[in-house]
């Protein structure tokens, strides 16, 4: 039994260390490699770690298509139905005067039943219908000047109230009119509704000649006594008589007795005042609107039906050029990111169908970006010397794009936009600054240049933008784009990103009109 | 001569900076044993120093580029798994690092019998020292750290390097007279 000295004591646990030598276990492999799998991203949540942010603009893109679908269909579905109104709107006064019993809300229905039928048979639909309004209008409107021709001036000249009625609907009795609702001129169309009186010089209104006066000094209502007297005239004509006032005034004495009672209470001076009226022109609106349905509760502003076709011949031209600047982030990876590159393009686009446009063009890019000895191939020629530890790149590409583009969102001044396609890159200039641990010596490469031409379809490019109206012809566009690489490209072999913003002027030839 | 002229070597290294896969195993099957070893004198377990193997296995595989081809790999390799089983050992309750141990006796042991104890055996008698003692023995008597060194590593003082390292020993040689006496009373039996 001995006492065992420090220095034996080490001595001894030291070459236990060095000549201990475990055995080998291959489970403990398996749990390495699927952890070296998991940062690779060779495994699926490897893979989606890296990817993530791909992956949200594909997943967002057809996310953002099919609420524009939903959106578009619904907005279609409201302006047909607002289209189907304004139509019924104007049909109404037609079916109620053709004894036709089917309600507006019947006829909605079956619209909506016929929802199927495409836009242009609504579209000849609803031109038939019109035509056939017109025609019954312009029945009703003989009829009238008929009835007019038959009645008694007298009756004309009562008031321009009466007038109204007697014109508009024989229905309409006078409690009726009363609580009916004056609707502003402007939306004189709207059927069964009194108008406000037009007051302007041209209707004899307010602002109407001087000789108002005159006349009021004749009579106590100046203006109905020269609606009168044109209304007589009127008649006159489509009784066939007298076709110029001043040329054949025997003709309205030859015609009627209150007509001359008529001329009677006007002197002279008054008929030569009057004489110019005969030239204005002639309001149609008391023949011509359709007034035969009794007063609307809510009047509503009719809109004109807007052929959906030429809208969206104009909101689409078909051609399109445009040129743009981008800065943009490089890497190799996600996680690199160096200094930022630039790029410039040209770009012309062509409408396939409205709102898709194919898109191709050139781009010349600088991309600066950096990569570790392991994401950059080392060439299989220089075994000689040690490896760089990294590589600072500087490519100058032209790449040729060809991309769809979608609108997704549309109006006069603005759309938003998504697109999708390929890129091919031509490595046109690259050149690398390799990097070395600290006193590494026997350093053999110290930077490189090259070309290494093409790689054709290297990329996958993701963009989304919005796009601003400046002028008819001109727009400015905000569009952040990726490019996705599917090949390796460059000296190096590198899986190269790139993330950037274009801001482009778009030429169209036509915009809106 | 140097490790990078070894052609094996270089060509394993070559394709693990590629992240070829079947290169990465190869090497860490030749390194396996050499590296367990390290790992095993800083751990009190097997499965402690397995999870320190693969996670100093790890950094070697993705700082790859960070090797210097003119330096030995297994100098490199031995540092990281090292430093990996210092960074757990930071991880672990500290409060074992100054333990107090009782002043063991002056014990005697029999040279015959630790010859025949084999190094599993041995590296396994470190693995029963506390933390604190297992840590600097291993660092100062196998892997040649300084007392500055180890002291800097462990953010703790010199004088407490120098007393861990002194009472670890003394624990040592306790444990080794606890099996030398179990073994004399085995053959006396």
């Amino acid at each position: 039994m001995i006492e065992l000295p420090d220095d034996e004591l080490d001595k001894l646990f030291r070459k236990s260390s060095e000549e201990f030598d475990p055995t080998y276990e291959p489970e403990d492999w398996s749990a390495l490699k699927k952890r070296l799998d998991r940062e690779d991203g060779k495994s699926p949540a490897g893979w989606l770690r890296k990817w993530w942010p791909a992956g949200i603009l594909v997943l967002l893109l057809p996310a953002g298509l099919a609420g524009y679908y939903f959106m578009n269909e619904t907005d279609s579905e409201k302006k047909r139905d607002k289209q189907i109104s304004v139509q019924e709107r104007k049909n109404a006064p037609v079916l109620s005067e053709s004894g036709n019993s089917a309600s507006v809300r019947d006829l909605k229905k079956e619209k909506r039943k016929s929802h199927v039928l495409a836009k242009n048979d609504l579209r000849e639909s609803n031109e038939d219908k019109n035509l056939k309004n017109g025609k019954q209008l312009h029945q009703s409107e003989n009829q009238l000047r008929k009835d007019e021709s038959g009645n008694t001036i007298g009756k004309n000249s009562k008031s321009e109230t009466e007038g109204f009625n007697r014109n508009g609907s024989k229905e309409l009795s006078a409690d009726k009119i009363a609580d009916a609702k004056i609707l502003p001129r402007s939306r004189s169309k709207a059927g069964g509704v009194f108008l406000e009186p037009d007051r302007s010089k041209g209707k004899e209104g307010d602002g109407a000649f001087s000789s108002d006066k005159n006349i009021s000094s004749v009579s106590g209502n100046p203006v109905s006594r020269v609606k009168t007297f044109e209304n007589e005239l009127h008649r006159n004509k489509v009784s066939g008589g007298a076709n110029n006032f001043v040329g054949d005034r025997s003709g309205i004495t030859d015609n009627s007795e209150n007509v001359l009672k008529v001329n009677s209470e006007i002197n002279e001076a008054e008929s030569r005042l009057l004489f110019p009226l005969n030239f204005l022109t002639h309001s149609p609106f008391n023949q011509k609107s359709p007034l035969t349905l009794p007063a609307i509760a809510s009047p509503e502003s009719p809109e004109p039906a807007v052929s959906p076709q030429s809208e969206q011949r104009d909101l689409s031209p078909k051609f399109a050029v445009r040129i743009g600047y981008s800065p943009d982030l490089s890497s190799v990876g996600l996680d690199n990111f160096s200094k930022p590159g630039s790029a410039f393009s040209f770009l012309a686009e062509y409408a396939l169908v409205p709102k898709l446009y194919v898109q191709a063009g050139i781009t010349r890019s600088e991309k600066v970006y950096f990569a570790k000895a392991n994401e950059y191939e080392w060439p299989a020629e220089w075994k000689m010397g040690p490896k760089a530890i990294s590589t600072d790149a500087t490519c100058k590409i032209i790449e040729i794009p060809l991309n769809l583009r979608f609108d997704l969102i549309q109006n006069s001044q603005s759309r938003l936009f998504a697109g999708a396609g390929v890129s091919s890159y031509h490595m046109q200039n690259e050149r690398y600054v390799y990097n070395y641990l600290p006193n590494t010596h026997y350093i053999k490469w110290y930077d490189y240049q090259t070309k290494t031409g093409w790689y054709f379809l290297s990329h996958i490019n993701a963009s989304a933008g919005y796009e601003r109206r400046i002028t008819n012809k001109l727009s400015i566009l905000a569009e952040p784009y990726v490019r996705i690489p599917v090949k390796k490209v460059g000296y190096g072999k590198v899986n190269l990103f790139t993330a950037g913003m274009w801001i482009s002027l778009r030429y169209t030839p036509v915009f809106f009109k | 001569m140097p490790e990078y002229n070894s052609a094996v070597l270089q060509e394993l290294l070559d394709g693990c900076l590629k992240r070829n896969r079947r290169s990465q195993e190869l090497l860490y099957k030749q390194f396996y044993g050499y590296a367990m070893s390290v790992c095993l004198r800083y751990t009190r377990s097997k499965e402690e120093a397995k999870e320190i193997l693969n996670d100093g296995f790890f950094k070697v595989f993705t700082k790859l580029e960070s090797f210097d081809t003119n330096r030995s790999f297994k100098t490199w390799l031995s540092r990281i798994m090292i430093n990996t089983a210092l960074d757990h050992y930071r991880q672990e309750v500290r409060r074992d690092v100054f333990d107090a141990v009782e002043a063991a006796d002056q014990v005697s042991v029999d040279e015959t019998i630790i010859s025949k104890m084999s190094h599993e055996e041995l590296i396994g008698l470190i693995q029963k020292l506390t933390p604190s003692y297992r840590i600097v023995f291993s660092l100062s008597v196998i892997d040649g750290y300084t007392h500055e060194e180890i002291a800097d590593q462990l953010n703790i003082s010199v004088g407490a390097s120098k007393s861990n390292l002194s009472r670890a020993r003394e624990k040592l040689r306790e444990m080794l007279s606890k099996i030398n006496i179990d073994n004399y009373d085995r053959v006396a039996r």
